[in-house]
């Protein structure tokens, strides 16, 4: 592809946001990973990418925008799915047992369809976690199918289980943990999203996701492994 | 081991936060007032970013376990060992049984508590800053209290040190905290800018480790319609709409639905920290060879505390 037109903001005295026009989120997550490997000391710099913009930032060192777009003018973007790139599924086993879908009634009313048949699309679909936020580890995942699309709640719940498994607008979310919430909860699932001990999050943004249904026994199962 | 007598509001917190998670959407926490933190270590000869007890205004109650030094920085000037008033200003020796109690200050909100050596607290994520609202690091990912008992190695004597004179800093009841532009301060009509830097802003009582917000003249400005969220950083002022700013502190969460005004210089974020509702603040505007030059002094002081421990 061309080389892309790229405006470089400081926002921070040690930190750098790059925007680009009509770019996929890829973009700017390759853009991350090569800027990181494009500085002296990676340990000291880090990045965030969202689908319209890429933030660089440096632990404790003047950051400024003109250093950063030299560093980047080398970079060339490598599509997902190319030869060059690898590009593994991560499976989420989700239950879809009405008890962890507490919102299945009002999906039934707001989408037009039995929730059997609002699981059948979900769990069939390939997604993308495009992005974590609005706490640490929720997962904002792309690739909702366009049946399954809906506003969130105009008042959200007080209490969304964690690892509930939700829908809105083109999103699926996965909760790390329990929260207040606005999102439609479908499912759970057993899964860490995190390991606190190790200091890892399962996931990178950018990872291909898909879900595969799980009947309660095997939730509970591989709930205590 | 040091046992919490009375919590008061405290957490543990190191002064760097939890850095490289960001694109998980773990904020990075940390001191407040980063600069109090180094300070407090400096004083007790531990390096800068030894982890520390940040505690609000008075209450904080502690016994110590066995001999060793402390020392304390921000807004305490003073505090109580054994019931006698001390200096803040140097290391104390303590021994087992001492207790020690932070006293209200006449100013600022936040003090810190330095132990001479290493802390064995566990670290989430790399590092032992508080998240609450995720109850990560810490204490269990949350505020201390009564009972709560934490182990240090202790470092032998360390050297007698007090904070330089020229580092000294006095805490006001309203200053001027110096911002750099942001990316949608360009989308305000010249009146909103005229107001944001002409108008006294007051703190709210709804300040939080998150964000302290201000109440003022209310900043109506047009706002764009569709925001995206966008990457944001302690310091960032945002503007909700209704028009009272939001500053965002060291629980800033990684990206905000609010277009940002600018963000505040570091040194003048710890400064803001200090500052107790009611107190008051003006904006002013730095260009980003100002804040690169503020940035560079700020760093110093870091590099004083480094090489001097």
């Amino acid at each position: 592809m061309p080389i892309a037109k790229l405006s470089y903001f400081q926002i921070a005295e040690n930190a750098v946001e790059v925007r680009g026009d009509n770019l996929p989120v890829e973009y700017y997550q390759s853009l991350g990973r090569y800027l990181l490997r494009a500085v002296d000391k990676s340990e000291d710099y880090e990045y965030l990418a969202l689908p319209d913009a890429l933030a660089f930032y440096s632990r404790f060192t003047s950051l400024q925008a003109d250093r950063l777009e030299r560093l980047a003018s080398s970079f060339h973007f490598e599509k997902p799915g190319s030869s060059k790139v690898e590009d593994k599924t991560f499976e989420f086993s989700v239950c879809y047992d009405k008890e962890f879908a507490p919102d299945h009634a009002e999906l039934e009313e707001r989408l037009n369809m039995p929730f059997e048949k609002i699981v059948e699309t979900h769990k069939q679909g390939i997604y993308r976690l495009e992005m974590y936020g609005f706490m640490p580890g929720f997962a904002y995942i792309t690739g909702l199918d366009p049946s399954l699309v809906l506003r969130r709640k105009t008042s959200p719940s007080a209490r969304v289980p964690a690892n509930s498994v939700a829908i809105a607008s083109q999103y699926t979310g996965i909760y790390p943990e329990e929260s207040p919430g606005g999102w439609y909860i479908l499912g759970r699932t057993p899964q860490r999203l995190f390991d606190r001990e190790a200091g890892t999050f399962t996931l990178e943004p950018g990872t291909r996701v898909s879900f595969h249904q799980i009947s309660r026994e095997e939730y509970e199962k591989q709930l205590d492994e | 081991m040091n046992k919490i007598l009375k919590a008061g509001i405290s957490t543990i917190q190191d002064s760097e936060g939890r850095f490289g998670y960001r694109r998980f959407g773990m904020p990075l926490s940390g001191a407040m007032d980063r600069q109090a933190a180094w300070w407090s270590n400096y004083l007790v000869g531990n390096r800068p970013g030894n982890p520390v007890i940040e505690t609000s205004y008075a209450g904080l109650s502690i016994e110590f376990s066995n001999s060793n030094y402390i020392a304390v920085a921000g807004a305490a000037t003073e505090f109580e060992l054994n019931n006698q008033k001390v200096e803040a200003s140097c290391n104390h020796a303590v021994q087992s049984g001492d207790v020690l109690r932070i006293l209200p200050s006449h100013a600022g909100t936040l003090s810190y508590l330095a132990i001479r050596g290493q802390w064995l607290v566990d670290q989430d994520f790399q590092s032992v800053s508080t998240y609450l609202p995720s109850k990560i690091g810490g204490f269990s990912g949350r505020l201390l209290r009564k009972g709560d008992k934490i182990n240090i190695e202790t470092a032998g004597q360390p050297p007698a040190l007090t904070i330089p004179v020229n580092y000294k800093r006095y805490i006001p009841s309203s200053c001027k905290i110096r911002f750099i532009p942001g990316p949608e301060f360009a989308l305000l009509n010249s009146f909103c800018k005229e107001s944001l830097l002409q108008e006294a802003f007051k703190i709210s009582q709804d300040s939080s480790r998150t964000g302290y917000k201000l109440v003022g003249r209310a900043l109506d400005c047009d706002e764009p319609v569709d925001f995206t969220s966008r990457p944001t950083v302690r310091g960032v002022i945002q503007l909700p709409p209704g028009g009272s700013p939001i500053i965002l502190m060291a629980d800033a969460p990684t990206t905000g639905g609010y277009p940002r005004l600018g963000k505040i210089v570091e040194t003048d974020i710890d400064l803001l920290a200090q500052m107790r509702p009611g107190d008051s603040v003006r904006f002013q505007k730095v260009t980003n060879k100002e804040a690169e030059i503020l940035f560079e002094e700020y760093r110093k002081i870091y590099e004083y505390v480094v090489k001097n421990v």
